[in-house]
């Protein structure tokens, strides 16, 4: 049997769950172990001196039992929280969304400082209303560290450089084709605004306070839309926060 | 002991305990717990037990005004001439409104949004019954409306949609206040909480 061991660490809460009467399960995104399910124990009585008030998208000290992989916060204190009352939808439903992008690419007990930061840089620009810019920066950086961002300025096929009217993301191969090298497989055309815009945010890093103003003019809805089917086909799961994301901008 | 261990054990219990463990708040060890205790109770009162499942299930529906679980449709808080029907107070589930009746301290009429928005799980306005609260809204104009979903990051997105949604400006809307709580010590409450109760503090004289 492994002996318990105890830890205090930094983390950002991201999504919830109720788990028995009084307790409830975390995900915990953390600089040093990723995505950690933690159960707070005894969380939804209002008089537990130990926790701070705790909700989703916030940033706080924990101190933790682990035991045989089974984590128990028994001390939460709030560091900071991003968003003020009362939150509307579609920063919500963002964040949501990143949030999931977290749980399905994030390792379970993997050091993932990158993730962390870019969790940060992203919440702080949803918390600043720059909502779509955010979440293009996110998908982008993403796919960066994950491996898998496509290649944008050759076709794979033939090699030659595109032109403008030129632009087919394939998904199999993970990069852009000609249309003479086009094939059968998942695509989607991609404007020449849209590759300038991926390329000029794979090169940029934000710090945590900058802010993104020059791009924002530029970012659309269809390009989140464009990448996130790309994420889907490589990851094949749905983000269920994005039809809600979809309905919060009518 | 593992399962396979279990099973060799009784397909019987092991099916029970299955069975206990969908529930909400029950793990395999808590369930393993309540099987046995059902084993050992007479069998009168499992029989009785079994039959308060079931007839919950056959009898109990929701209110088609305001979808709180009821016996009758319309359920007894909407067919009481004495509430004060000018006065809604929105909650998150059935629950929530027991717990408000149990105070004895308010006497209006409720409506359940059976959840609240949570775009993680797939929850949105329309797995929601706020198309059916604007309606009711619309067609009978209250003099109050009282939010009172729970002070959560999904409880306030809620709640700020409803509140975007109800376009008539004659309505007064209020949410329930957030702060210390009774019994509570100050230097234990977190600054997020004290700042809001400082925000939402009330005149006395």
């Amino acid at each position: 049997m492994q002996k318990t061991r105890y830890l205090n660490f930094e983390g950002i809460t991201i999504s919830s769950n109720d788990y028995g009467e009084f307790d409830k399960i975390y995900n915990i995104l953390s600089e040093s172990e990723g995505v950690i399910p933690c159960i707070l124990k005894r969380i939804k009585k209002n008089n537990n001196k130990n926790y701070d008030s705790i909700d989703i998208f916030q940033k706080m000290e924990f101190k933790a039992s682990v035991r045989e992989n089974f984590w128990t916060i028994y001390e939460a204190k709030n560091k900071h929280s991003w968003f003020d009352r009362p939150i509307n939808l579609a920063k919500l439903s963002s964040s949501n969304i990143i949030a999931e992008l977290c749980i399905k690419f994030n390792s379970i007990n993997e050091n993932n400082t990158y993730i962390y930061h870019l969790v940060n840089i992203c919440l702080s620009l949803i918390s600043k209303n720059n909502i779509l810019f955010s979440l293009i920066y996110f998908q982008i950086k993403i796919l960066i560290s994950e491996g898998i961002f496509p290649e944008i300025n050759n076709c794979l096929s033939c090699k030659t450089k595109l032109t403008p009217d030129d632009y087919y993301l394939i998904f199999e191969i993970g990069g852009l084709s000609c249309s003479k090298c086009l094939t059968d497989n998942t695509k989607i055309k991609l404007l020449e605004s849209e590759i300038r815009l991926i390329k000029y945010i794979s090169k940029i890093e934000l710090s945590y306070n900058e802010s993104a103003q020059k791009t924002i003019e530029n970012v659309n809805i269809n390009l989140y839309k464009k990448i996130s089917q790309y994420i889907k086909y490589h990851t094949t799961q749905e983000i269920k926060s994005e039809k809600i994301f979809f309905t919060s901008l009518n | 002991m593992n399962s396979s261990n279990k099973a060799s054990i009784s397909s019987v219990i092991t099916e029970l305990v299955g069975h206990l463990s969908q529930l909400p708040g029950i793990g395999p060890k808590t369930a393993e717990r309540l099987a046995f205790h059902i084993i050992k109770t007479p069998e009168s009162k499992i029989t009785s037990l079994s039959q308060s499942l079931m007839k919950a299930k056959q009898q109990l529906t929701f209110c088609k005004n305001c979808f709180i679980v009821t016996e009758n449709d319309p359920c007894s808080i909407c067919s009481n001439e004495f509430r004060d029907h000018k006065t809604l107070c929105i909650v998150h589930n059935s629950i929530d409104a027991y717990a408000i009746e149990n105070t004895n301290t308010y006497s209006g009429s409720y409506h359940i949004l059976n959840g609240s928005i949570s775009p993680i799980n797939g929850i949105g306005p329309n797995e929601l019954t706020i198309s059916q609260l604007l309606m009711r809204i619309n067609n009978n104009l209250p003099n109050e409306i009282i939010i009172a979903t729970n002070p959560t990051i999904e409880g306030d997105a809620t709640s700020t949609y409803i509140i975007n949604q109800i376009k008539n400006d004659e309505v007064k809307i209020t949410r329930l206040a957030i702060g210390i709580p009774i019994g509570g010590d100050l230097d234990y409450t977190d600054n997020k909480t004290l700042t809001q109760a400082f925000n939402s503090r009330q005149p006395i004289r």
